[in-house]
C-alpha cells in the first residue's frame, strides 16, 4: 500500500485563473526517496503542500495509507505523528533554543526527560550537540537547517517533507545537510520527498518526478 | 517544550507590550476591587457602628434613602421600652456635618439619660454634664485627624462647639463621630421631638428564640416603622443599595476594560505571529492546541495583572480612607471572599478576552501564514 497517493489531483488559485497543478497522479510508497524537480512556477511547492494537508485540492483525491484525507483536523493529526516537514527558510522560532524549537514538534503526551533525550539525540545526530542551548539568530544557516531537519525527525515519522532544504545554504554547507538528511531519514526507515532545482541533489534520490505547467512530465526511477 | 513555557516566552518576548497589558489589567482589577471594597466597607462600618455599644435591633423607616433622612417621633422612646424583654431604648438622631471647613463626619445626638453614653470608652475628659448644650465628645480617629484634644473647639455650621471628651471606639464609624446630647442637637439642627431612630438593648441573657419574640413586641409597638438588627437597618438603606449599584456598574465597566485590553493585545500578538502560528500548525499542532496556547497567554497576562491589581486596590482603598472628606465612612475593607471574587472575575475576563483571537489563530491558512515569513 503507497504511503501517499493523489489521484487527478488539481489546485486552481484566483477562481481558477491560476492551475498550479492539473490533474497529478502519484504514488509515494514507504522508504522510497524522491525528487521533484522542474522550472519556477510549475507547481512543486503545491504539490508539497497537498502531500501533507498544507493545501487542499481543488478536486482529486489525496490517500495517506489508503485512506482519502479530507478534513484538516485529519491532516494536522498525521502531519504531528507522521510527517516531518524541512522548509527552505527553516521555519525556526526565533525565541526557543534549538533544543526547544525540536521539542516544540513533539506529538502527544510524553514525559519531561523522554522529550529532552529525544531532543538531545536527535541533536547529536545532526552533529549540533553542542549547540542545544543556543537560539536560531546565534546560529549559522547550515546550524539552522540541521536543527530543522531534528525537529523534522522527532515524532519518527514516516513520511519527510523537503522544501529546497539547501537552497538557502552555500555549496559546501548544502552538500553537508544533504547528506545528512538522507543518511538520517534512511537510518529511519522513512519515506523522503524533495523539492530541488539542482540535478546534482535529484541524484540522491532514487526516483525523479519533472513538473512542468503543473503536470507530471516525466517520472522516473534511478 | 511546554505549551506553558512556550506562553511565557511570547510574553517575556515582548516585554513593553506584556508589561502595559498587565499594568492595565492590574488598574481595571484594582477599581474594581476598592470600588467594591469600599461600598462594603461603608455598610459594615454602619453595621459595626451600630452594634458596638450592645445594640441588638434598631427601629427605624421602611426603606430609608439614606441614613441620616429617617424621623421618628421621639414619643414612640416609651412605647417601645414598655415592650417585655426589652432592657434599653434609646432614641438617636443622626446627621453628616462638615467640621471646620474641611471633614465630613458622622454627629450623633444621644439622650443624656441613655445607655449609650454609659458604654463609653474615654480616654479623657468626660461626657457632657447636664445643662451643656454646645459640649461634645469626639471619637479619638477624628480627634487625631483633627489634632484636637479635650478642651479645644470645633466649628460646626459656624457654631464653636467645646471638646470635654475623647472616646475610644473599635468600629471604624464611631472612630470618627461626634456625640451631642440629643436636646442640644436637636435645638441645633431644629428638628425638636424627631430622632433618626431607636437602639434597642434587650435583657441578658438572650436567646434566638427569646429575641425573636421581643422583635414581635417591637414590631407591634412600633406601629408604621420597621424593626431590623444592625444588618438589615444598613442593608434597608436605599443610598447604599444605589451606592452599590454604582459601584458594581463601574466595576463591570473596568473590567470590560480589560476584556478589551487582553483581546486587543491577543489580537496583536496573533496579527504578529501570524507566521510562527503556521509553522506550529505546519507541525502538526492542533486546533485546541493554538487556542489553548493564546488563551494561556491571556490567562498568564491577566492572572499576574489581577495579583497586582489586588494590592493597588489595597493601596487605593488606604488612601480613600485616609480623606477627611470621608473620615469614617470609608475604611479598607478587603475579605478572602473579595478578593477570590474579584481575582477570579478578573481571571475569567482575560480568558474570555483571549478566545476571539485565539480563535482567529486556528483559522489561519497554515500555507498562507508560512509564505509571510
Amino acid at each position: 500500500m503507497a504511503l501517499v497517493e493523489l489521484n487527478h489531483v488539481r489546485r486552481e488559485f484566483d477562481g481558477g485563473r491560476i492551475v498550479a497543478l492539473a490533474g497529478v497522479s502519484l504514488a509515494i510508497e514507504p522508504g522510497e526517496t524522491m525528487a521533484i524537480v522542474g522550472p519556477s512556477g510549475s507547481g512543486k511547492s503545491t504539490l508539497l503542500n497537498l502531500l501533507c494537508g498544507l493545501d487542499h485540492p481543488t478536486s482529486g483525491e489525496v490517500k495517506f495509507e489508503g485512506r482519502p484525507v479530507n478534513d484538516r483536523t485529519d491532516w494536522r493529526r498525521i502531519r504531528a505523528r507522521h510527517v516531518g516537514i524541512v522548509f527552505q527558510s527553516f521555519c525556526l522560532l526565533p525565541e526557543l533554543t534549538a533544543r526547544e524549537n525540536i521539542e516544540v514538534a513533539i506529538a502527544g503526551n510524553i514525559r519531561d526527560s523522554e522529550r529532552r533525550e529525544r531532543s538531545l539525540e536527535l541533536l547529536n545526530a545532526v552533529g549540533l550537540s553542542g549547540r542545544a542551548d543556543q537560539r536560531p539568530p546565534q546560529m549559522s544557516g547550515g546550524e539552522r537547517q540541521r536543527v530543522a531537519i531534528a525537529r523534522a525527525l522527532i515524532n519518527r515519522p514516516r513520511l519527510v517533507l523537503a522544501d529546497e532544504p539547501t537552497g538557502n545554504l552555500d555549496q559546501a554547507n548544502g552538500r553537508h545537510v544533504l547528506e545528512l538528511l538522507m543518511n538520517v531519514v534512511s537510518s529511519k526507515g522513512a519515506a523522503l520527498v524533495m523539492i530541488t532545482h539542482e540535478a546534482a541533489i535529484a541524484a540522491f534520490c532514487g526516483r525523479r518526478l519533472v513538473l512542468v505547467d503543473g503536470q507530471v512530465a516525466s517520472d522516473s526511477h534511478a | 517544550m511546554r505549551k506553558f513555557q512556550l506562553a511565557v516566552h511570547h510574553i517575556v518576548g515582548r516585554p513593553l507590550r506584556s508589561v502595559l497589558t498587565v499594568i492595565g489589567i492590574a488598574i481595571a482589577c484594582a477599581g474594581s476591587l476598592s470600588v467594591t471594597g469600599l461600598i462594603q466597607g461603608v455598610q459594615d462600618s454602619l453595621e459595626q457602628g451600630m452594634e458596638e455599644p450592645g445594640v441588638d435591633f434598631i427601629v427605624g423607616e421602611r426603606a430609608s434613602f439614606s441614613l441620616v433622612g429617617g424621623s421618628i417621633p421621639e414619643s414612640l422612646g416609651p412605647k417601645l421600652a414598655e415592650v417585655a424583654g426589652v432592657s434599653d431604648v434609646s432614641g438617636v438622631l443622626f446627621n453628616v456635618e462638615t467640621v471646620d471647613n474641611s471633614a465630613n463626619v458622622v454627629v450623633s445626638g444621644w439622650p443624656r439619660d441613655s445607655f449609650l453614653w454609659k458604654s463609653l470608652d474615654l480616654t479623657g475628659g468626660r461626657i457632657p454634664a447636664a445643662g451643656e448644650n454646645r459640649s461634645i465628645v469626639l471619637g479619638q480617629s477624628i480627634a487625631g485627624a483633627l489634632k484636637k484634644t479635650v478642651g479645644d473647639e470645633i466649628d460646626i455650621r459656624f457654631t464653636k462647639f467645646k471638646i470635654v471628651g475623647i472616646a475610644r471606639f473599635s468600629s471604624y464609624l464611631n472612630q470618627n463621630i461626634v456625640l451631642i446630647p440629643l436636646d442640644a442637637l436637636q435645638e441645633f439642627l431644629s428638628r425638636r421631638d424627631s430622632v433618626t431612630f431607636f437602639q434597642i438593648r434587650l435583657a441578658r441573657p438572650i436567646d434566638p428564640e427569646r429575641a425573636a419574640q421581643v422583635k414581635t413586641g417591637l414590631t407591634a409597638a412600633a406601629g408604621n416603622f420597621a424593626v431590623f438588627d444592625n444588618g438589615e437597618f444598613t442593608s434597608d438603606i436605599r443610598l447604599i443599595g444605589i451606592i452599590r449599584a454604582i459601584a458594581e456598574t463601574i466595576s463591570v465597566i473596568m473590567l470590560g476594560l480589560a476584556l478589551l485590553l487582553v483581546a486587543t493585545t491577543l489580537l496583536m500578538a496573533v496579527n504578529e505571529r501570524t507566521y510562527e502560528i503556521g509553522v506550529l500548525a505546519a507541525l502538526g499542532w492542533s486546533d485546541f492546541g493554538i487556542l489553548s496556547l493564546i488563551v494561556l497567554e491571556g490567562v498568564l497576562m491577566t492572572a499576574v495583572g489581577a495579583a497586582m491589581g489586588v494590592g493597588l486596590g489595597m493601596g487605593v482603598m488606604q488612601v480613600a480612607s485616609q480623606s477627611s472628606l470621608a473620615a469614617g465612612y470609608l475604611r479598607p475593607f478587603i475579605t478572602l471572599a473579595l478578593v477570590v471574587r474579584t481575582v477570579t472575575l478578573t481571571i475569567a475576563i482575560g480568558t474570555l478576552g483571549a478566545l476571539y483571537p485565539a480563535w482567529r489563530a486556528t483559522r489561519l491558512d497554515p500555507a498562507e501564514a508560512l509564505r509571510r515569513q
